[in-house]
């Protein structure tokens, strides 16, 4: 298969989305202090994780990696686990 | 902070400086001698340079090693094979024919019966000679292996004497594009199962197709030794062996390595090999689907067939297929395209899970045929799925005065539209003494039999003539497997030989893997780069006590008590 230009350039786009994503997380986490900076924590880890599943998807479509199965699902459930932990704790901290 | 690392710093300078005085200055080399002091050394040194040459005088040393005083069964290509030393020219003649004068190991063309081979060579000195008598007995034995000569590193069985055959060493088939097999046990090429027809026919009793090595041991039992095979054009991630259908047990096959889609493994004896992917977690129950064919439920073998016949002449084929599903099969055959060209021997039978049948395929060229390429092929219907099998019959005149054979070299048998086939040449001049020029057509032509592309050539061949041609594939061309039929026409006879080939899609390119690599690491870093800048940047303005850089540390509970209140 040739190189799908398209699927890469879409992909780039959104890592880089994701990049400066994280970066902000990490700024607003760096002016938090106490508990409340914790569900940014998760926010950044959840924010990398589909960073990871977007590289992916940039090397296997260049043919750079192949694709290992079920990596798509794990990924997903990652993401999903923390993106949980980051809303329950903010959930928590609007009770408290 | 930004003292420490400066001193930090230049520690590492001096330390640096340090290393590279005492590696550098003898002084402090021991090993160069100049530590030792006490004696002390006077003279003038000087060198003297010594020239020493050998002269050997005598004639010419020479060592024939072949042709051998032994029977050869054919009388073409015969191979001389020499050492000389100290010769300034080098000749050879054949009985009391013409002399010929040669530079190194060449091959020579005579006739049946006795002959002597005289090779001479001179210098200054004067003359050497050596001479072996062999024989040249067309009819005590031939070999059939059209599918393998001149293809990758098979062995050409025909430059060995009858007596070689019989003890053969290091005997390799090999198509190009599918596999190999190497064996690793001398063979008796003679000792087939009806040693009685003087003839071994590698080409019905053997096959290399796609994902595919079967070698028929009923037919040829003295081909039944160990080997190495290798198996191209994989794209599994991890393949094991299969023997006849079923995982091969590790008694019977040792897997070598896997690498760039070549798979290769041992086996000790045979019957049909062929490779799939392991499964990711192991599981009892046999069949399935994949195999060769890629049609669930059953495999068909070979995938091409290629038959090249004279006008009049007969050939046969066998076409292998294999319920590899769970239940039974209803397998239906129709021909397409050849007519009266094919014959096959049963178009409708039954398979139970795991049988395999084997299926004659007759091809017969009229006398009156017309010389020239005919593409057909097998339909092979099953269990609602079918299979494709491309069949290329060509024709050639009856009283050809040439033969030809045309082979892609390994590496070559996918292009990419737009870029080039190469194809090896070589056409043989089988009847006329003198120079002729003849018409060389190359024609590209799809499954359908529709000419892609034709381009004519006049080749001058005295005996033989060889090369290579480059043909360009048009952009346009869809992908799927091509034919390259090379005819030569002289005299109004036509010779002609097809070869298939792939046009495939492109791959990703080793510059564009390495690009996107090269993207990916830049945007992490510069995002990281640029965000530590704007943190630095921050920092500087604060110390100057800007305003609107202030470090402002939120507790967000503080922020929500005030909204609740």
């Amino acid at each position: 298969m040739a190189l799908d230009y398209i699927t890469i350039v879409i992909s780039f786009g959104i890592f880089a989305l994701y990049l400066v994503t994280i970066l902000l997380s990490v700024n607003i986490r760096r002016k938090l202090t106490g508990e409340t900076g914790k569900p940014f924590v998760y926010l950044i880890i959840a924010i990398l994780i589909v960073s990871i599943r977007r590289i992916q998807q940039i090397y296997v479509t260049s043919e750079i990696w192949h694709p290992i199965p079920y990596s798509t699902e794990i990924i997903a459930v990652g993401f999903a686990f923390f993106l949980f932990l980051a809303v329950l704790n903010f959930h928590r901290l609007l009770k408290t | 902070m930004k003292r420490g690392f400066l001193v930090l710093v230049l520690i590492l300078l001096v330390l640096l400086i340090a290393y590279s005085i005492i590696t550098d200055f003898p002084v402090f080399n021991r090993e160069n001698g100049f530590a030792e002091t006490g004696e002390v050394i006077t003279g003038n040194a000087t060198s003297a340079g010594i020239s020493l040459t050998i002269t050997i005088s005598g004639p010419p040393t020479l060592t024939l090693l072949k042709s051998e005083n032994e029977t050869y069964f054919t009388a073409t290509n015969l191979e001389l094979n020499f050492t000389a030393f100290s010769a300034d020219s080098i000749w050879y003649k054949i009985d009391s024919g013409s002399n010929v004068t040669i530079t190194g190991n060449t091959t020579f063309n005579t006739t049946s019966g006795q002959h002597t081979l005289y090779l001479f060579a001179n210098n200054s000195d004067g003359n050497s000679s050596k001479n072996v008598t062999f024989r040249v007995n067309t009819t005590k034995f031939n070999v059939l292996y059209d599918i393998y000569k001149n293809n990758g590193s098979s062995t050409d069985f025909n430059a060995s004497s009858y007596e070689d055959i019989q003890n053969l060493s290091g005997a390799v088939i090999e198509k190009t594009g599918h596999g190999k097999v190497s064996f690793n046990q001398a063979i008796n090429l003679t000792n087939d199962s009806n040693p009685g027809d003087n003839a071994l026919d590698l080409d019905s009793y053997t096959n290399i197709s796609q994902n595919h090595i079967e070698i028929n041991t009923t037919a040829i039992p003295n081909f039944n030794k160990s080997a190495t095979l290798s198996i191209y054009g994989l794209s599994f991630s991890d393949p094991r062996v299969l023997r006849d259908g079923s995982v091969c047990p590790s008694e019977i096959c040792t897997e070598i390595n896997y690498s760039g889609g070549t798979f290769m493994f041992n086996v000790t004896q045979f019957t049909a090999y062929s490779a799939e992917e392991t499964p990711a977690s192991q599981s009892p129950s046999g069949g399935g689907g994949g195999g060769t064919a890629g049609v669930s439920g059953f495999v068909v073998n070979p995938d091409e067939i290629q038959v090249i016949l004279k006008q009049g002449g007969t050939k046969k084929a066998t076409l292998k297929i294999t319920n590899t599903g769970t239940r039974k099969l209803e397998i239906k055959l129709e021909e397409k395209k050849l007519g009266t060209f094919l014959k096959i021997g049963n178009t409708s039978f039954s398979l139970n899970s795991g049988e395999t049948q084997e299926i004659l395929l007759d091809f017969i060229a009229r006398e009156d045929a017309i010389p020239g390429l005919y593409i057909g092929g097998i339909t092979v219907k099953a269990g609602g799925a079918e299979k494709e099998i491309i069949l290329a019959l060509s024709i050639q005149s009856r009283e050809s005065l040439f033969d030809v054979e045309v082979n892609i070299p390994s590496g070559y048998t996918t292009v990419i539209p737009g870029e080039d086939v190469l194809a090896d040449v070589k056409i043989y001049n089988l009847g006329a003494i003198e120079r002729v020029d003849a018409e060389v057509k190359y024609e590209i032509r799809d499954e359908e039999n529709n000419s892609i592309k034709i381009i004519s050539d006049t080749v001058a061949v005295e005996t033989q003539a060889s090369f290579t041609k480059t043909i360009n594939i048009p952009e346009s061309t869809a992908l799927g497997t091509y034919v390259l039929y090379v005819t030569v026409t002289y005299g109004g006879k036509v010779a002609g030989a097809g070869v298939f080939f792939e046009v495939a899609e492109q791959g990703v390119s080793a510059r564009e893997k390495v690009f996107i690599v090269v993207i990916t690491l830049l945007a992490v870093i510069s995002s990281i780069a640029v965000y530590l800048w704007v943190l630095h940047y921050r920092k500087e303005h604060r110390k100057y006590g800007e305003t609107g850089y202030e470090d402002r540390r939120i507790d967000l509970r503080d922020v929500l008590i005030g909204q609740r209140e």
